[in-house]
Order: structure tokens, then C-alpha cells, then sequence
């Protein structure tokens, strides 16, 4: 089966064959694992919401009629999952990010400080899995519905559409939400980088 | 994207094009590039502005900069994607799918 396309395995568990739910999670369930415990930040916590999304994934399948639309789908289960959670918890989708909170000081008049320029990212090592870390916790600490978003536009490489569908909004809500989300992951990205480099210049905006 | 400096050729710091605009067009500019910048990064602006910001903005460094650490931080996030679970791993999913699959066992045993 791991060679099944979408459509061949959905067609499989919608007639309940053998291994086509095993084959299913093998496919896709560790992403889903992974959605929930960047959007959740806690193992427990995630380890519901992904039980959760494989039972009702699984209970919904039979009702799915396009298996190009399979990923998407999981993703709109699992999102719903986690927000839902966040609601019970009385969480809500926290602060919201403003664009004017994120502009770089001087920017409005157009007198920009010379800005740290730290993209040239050290080469796969300790260095840059210290990075993607750094970025983890930055992610987490994002509002939930731009977290979200970023996780499944930039990290699960869905495409803008996709996560509009799959989060039942608007698609220049989307762009709103994940330039924003972007902007706010660089800066701290940008703090980060000069914490772990001290004979570095501090960036200038910061 | 710096407001021009000492000298007739501005600041360092910024291109001459951008040295050459009034403060309300670099005002404007620098609020639209801000609004599109990842539009920019990922090459989905609409043409016309790209090539007028590259073209007013090819040698400003804090541009350059800006826009570079950002494309930076959104490759860094697909590799957050590629690099699998933060944190739980291979045993957590493991228990998790059992979980589950014992939990569609009994609802099957149930009937609805």
C-alpha cells in the first residue's frame, strides 16, 4: 500500500480493506501528530487532539469524494480539533498581531537603521537544529490563528488556497495572517540569532 | 529604505534611486513594500511592483537585509516541517494510533 496513490487508499478505506486504515496513519499521521503539537505546545494535549482527528478522519472518510482533497481535509479535522481545545480551555486565538507592531523602527518615515543581515544560515549541524528550535518556541508563542496559518502554509506546505479551505476562511485573510505571522517569526528569529552570537552586531531594530 | 544622508550621493546605507524620492514617495514605498514583502519573497507580487522595487531598492542594504532574513525564516520553517515531531517521537505515535485503533475496534464492536 505505500505506494497506493490518494485516491486508490481512499477508495480502500471507505470499503474498509484490510490495512487501509494502518496505511492511512502511515501516510499522514505523523504530520498530523506533529500540526497538533506545534498548535497545541503540549504532548498531552497533543496526543488528544491527534486521537481525536484520527477518529473522526476516520469516521469522515466515507463521506469524502475527492481524494485529491485528502491532506487538506485531515489538516481542516485537525485544526478544528485544536482550536476546539483551545476554546474548552477558554484560550481563545490570543493577542492579535499588528503590522505596525512589526515594522522596524524608522520604516514609517523611511529612515531605516542598517538592518543585521543573518540569512545566510549556518550549514545543517547543531548550529542550524538550534535554529529551527528557536524558531519551534517562536512559533509557539504566536496567536493561535496565526500560528495556524504559518504552520499549514510554511511548515506543512499547503498551498494559500489549500489552508483557506482547510481552515474555512478567506484567502487574503490568509495572506494577512501569514505575512504577519512571518514578520513577527523574523524578528524573533533576528533576537534569537544575536543572543547565540554575541561577537556578532546586534541587530539594529531590535 | 534610509532617508539620504551626508553627501550628494545619501547614505551608504541606500540606493541612489531611493536617495532621489521625496519623503512621502519613500514614505509610501517603504509602507508598501512592508505590506507585500512576502508577496516579494516568494515572487506572487504583481510585476510591476517588483520591478519598481527592485529598481528604487537594489542597493538599500536595510531592504536587502529585511527581505533576505525573512526569506531565511520561511525556509528555515519548511525545514521545521521536513525535520518531523518537535519534541515526541516514533513511541508517541506508536501509543497514539493503537489508541485510536482500539477505540474504532470497540465503536465497531458497539454498532452505532
Amino acid at each position: 500500500m505505500p505506494g497506493w496513490s490518494d485516491e486508490r487508499l481512499l477508495d480502500a478505506a471507505q470499503r474498509n480493506e484490510p490495512g487501509a486504515f494502518d496505511a492511512f496513519v502511515e501516510r499522514y499521521g505523523r504530520r498530523l501528530l506533529a500540526f497538533g503539537v506545534r498548535m497545541c505546545g503540549h504532548r498531552e494535549d497533543a496526543e488528544d487532539v491527534f486521537q481525536e482527528t484520527l477518529l473522526k478522519a476516520y469516521q469522515g472518510l466515507a463521506n469524502l469524494r475527492d481524494p485529491g482533497a485528502v491532506r487538506t481535509w485531515l489538516f481542516r479535522v485537525a485544526a478544528n480539533q485544536c482550536l476546539m481545545k483551545r476554546r474548552a480551555e477558554n484560550k481563545g486565538a490570543g493577542r492579535p498581531l499588528s503590522l505596525d507592531s512589526l515594522k522596524p523602527p524608522g520604516w514609517e518615515d523611511g529612515r531605516l537603521p542598517e538592518i543585521a543581515d543573518w540569512s545566510d544560515l549556518p550549514e545543517e549541524g547543531a548550529a542550524r537544529a538550534e535554529l529551527r528550535q528557536g524558531l519551534e518556541q517562536a512559533l509557539f508563542e504566536l496567536p493561535a490563528d496565526h500560528k495556524v496559518v504559518v504552520i499549514l502554509r510554511d511548515v506543512e506546505g499547503l498551498t494559500t488556497e489549500e489552508t483557506a479551505r482547510a481552515l474555512g476562511v478567506r484567502v487574503p485573510t490568509v495572506k494577512m495572517r501569514l505575512h504577519r505571522a512571518r514578520l513577527a517569526l523574523r524578528e524573533r528569529l533576528g533576537r534569537f540569532h544575536a543572543s547565540q552570537a554575541p561577537a556578532a552586531r546586534p541587530e539594529a531594530e531590535a | 529604505m534610509s532617508g539620504p544622508g551626508p553627501g550628494p550621493g545619501g547614505d551608504r546605507r541606500e540606493g541612489k534611486a531611493f536617495a532621489a524620492l521625496s519623503r512621502e514617495e519613500r514614505v509610501a514605498l517603504c509602507r508598501e513594500v512592508m505590506e507585500s514583502l512576502s508577496d516579494l519573497v516568494e515572487g506572487t507580487a504583481p510585476p510591476d511592483l517588483c520591478e519598481r522595487v527592485e529598481r528604487l531598492l537594489e542597493d538599500c542594504q536595510p531592504y536587502r537585509a529585511y527581505r533576505d532574513t525573512l526569506g531565511a525564516t520561511i525556509r528555515l520553517l519548511g525545514e521545521c516541517g521536513e525535520a518531523g515531531l518537535p519534541g515526541p517521537r516514533e513511541e508517541t505515535f506508536r501509543r497514539c494510533v493503537e489508541r485510536a485503533r482500539r477505540e474504532l475496534a470497540r465503536g465497531r464492536e458497539e454498532g452505532p
